[in-house]
């Protein structure tokens, strides 16, 4: 069950996630003029931000999750 | 609502929260000398490095609401804050080892400054999308108007850089094609900082923190000191390659 004592036990990874939570959606939002500023040509649209956060940030996320409550790492 | 301004506005007002919350959570879990010490720190070693860059003309932090000098109080806050965040998310999934401690410090400080790094590459293009902060000369950073507001806050303050003796010693340095070599849009150079810097103060408060004879007076004057030296290393050696 989750509770307050649980969440502030990971307290931290929460606020990894509500960070990538807000550049997820900041990037959904992005105009897509203003992402031309970028000049890149990797990012070209504001939702391809959103699509490498999850790239880069949700295999940290997977292994935190999977390390401390299936492994059982300091629980 | 969710327009330019509303991000704006809330980056601000979130990194705000989110230093505070940490710095509770600090508290709670290891009372408030460790978190000072550590909070402080940080403060500082953000604080000189970022308002160095700024005074030698890498960039600038306009429109915002609380500055110290010339950058925007919820910079270094934000930072310290997060890299609070990271290291206690590897200390939970790497607990201390007491033997080998600094190899076990070495890689525990790289997979913070992993994280760290992983946050702002994706950070830093939206910062530069919604102007948070403008890494090109202002007169650059026109975007279409009519279209997108250009600099999407009503505050007009810290739009250029002041005339300082930094800065014209870096003029030379800047003086042709500024950081050219770019990833996601972004100077390379910063996210090299980004992990550098993560990784040399982890390292460091790491060390500190694993001298338990030591008083807390003592490991707050070490690390500061240890602090004040880094901040013009730091800062010029990682300014200086306009790469």
């Amino acid at each position: 069950m989750i509770s307050f004592k649980n969440i502030w036990n990971h307290f931290p990874f929460v606020i990894y996630v509500f960070v990538w939570f807000g550049i997820f959606v900041a990037g959904i939002f992005a105009p897509e003029e203003a992402v031309q500023v970028l000049k890149s040509n990797i990012i070209t649209k504001g939702y391809h931000i959103s699509l490498y956060s999850c790239i880069i940030m949700f295999p940290f996320m997977v292994f935190y999750v999977l390390r401390t409550f299936r492994f059982g790492v300091h629980k | 609502m969710l327009s330019p301004d509303f991000f704006k506005s809330s980056f601000e007002v979130t990194c705000f929260l989110l230093f505070i919350v940490c710095f509770l959570h600090s508290y709670s879990k290891y009372g408030f000398q460790k978190t000072f010490r550590e909070f402080l720190a940080g403060f500082i070693l953000s604080a000189g490095c970022e308002n160095l860059g700024v005074l030698s003309g890498a960039y600038v932090y306009p429109g915002f609401h609380f500055y110290v000098f010339e950058i925007p109080l919820v910079n270094p806050l934000s930072w310290i804050a997060l890299v609070y965040l990271v290291m206690e998310i590897t200390n939970r999934l790497f607990p201390l080892k007491e033997r080998r401690f600094l190899f076990y410090v070495i890689i525990v400080s790289l997979i913070d400054s992993t994280l760290a790094l992983s946050v702002d590459l994706m950070m830093d293009p939206l910062a530069t999308i919604y102007n948070w902060w403008i890494w090109v000369p202002v007169d650059q950073a026109y975007i279409t108007e009519d279209v997108v507001n250009p600099y999407n806050f009503d505050l007009i303050t810290h739009m250029t850089t002041p005339e300082n003796p930094i800065s014209m010693y870096f003029e030379n340095v800047f003086s042709e094609n500024r950081y050219p070599t770019r990833l996601f849009g972004i100077p390379l150079i910063n996210f090299i900082a980004w992990f550098v810097f993560v990784f040399v103060f982890s390292i460091q408060f790491r060390w500190i923190e694993s001298k338990i004879s030591w008083s807390h007076f003592k490991k707050l004057t070490y690390l500061l000191l240890l602090i004040l030296i880094e901040i013009p290393i730091l800062g010029i050696t990682l300014i200086t390659p306009n790469i």
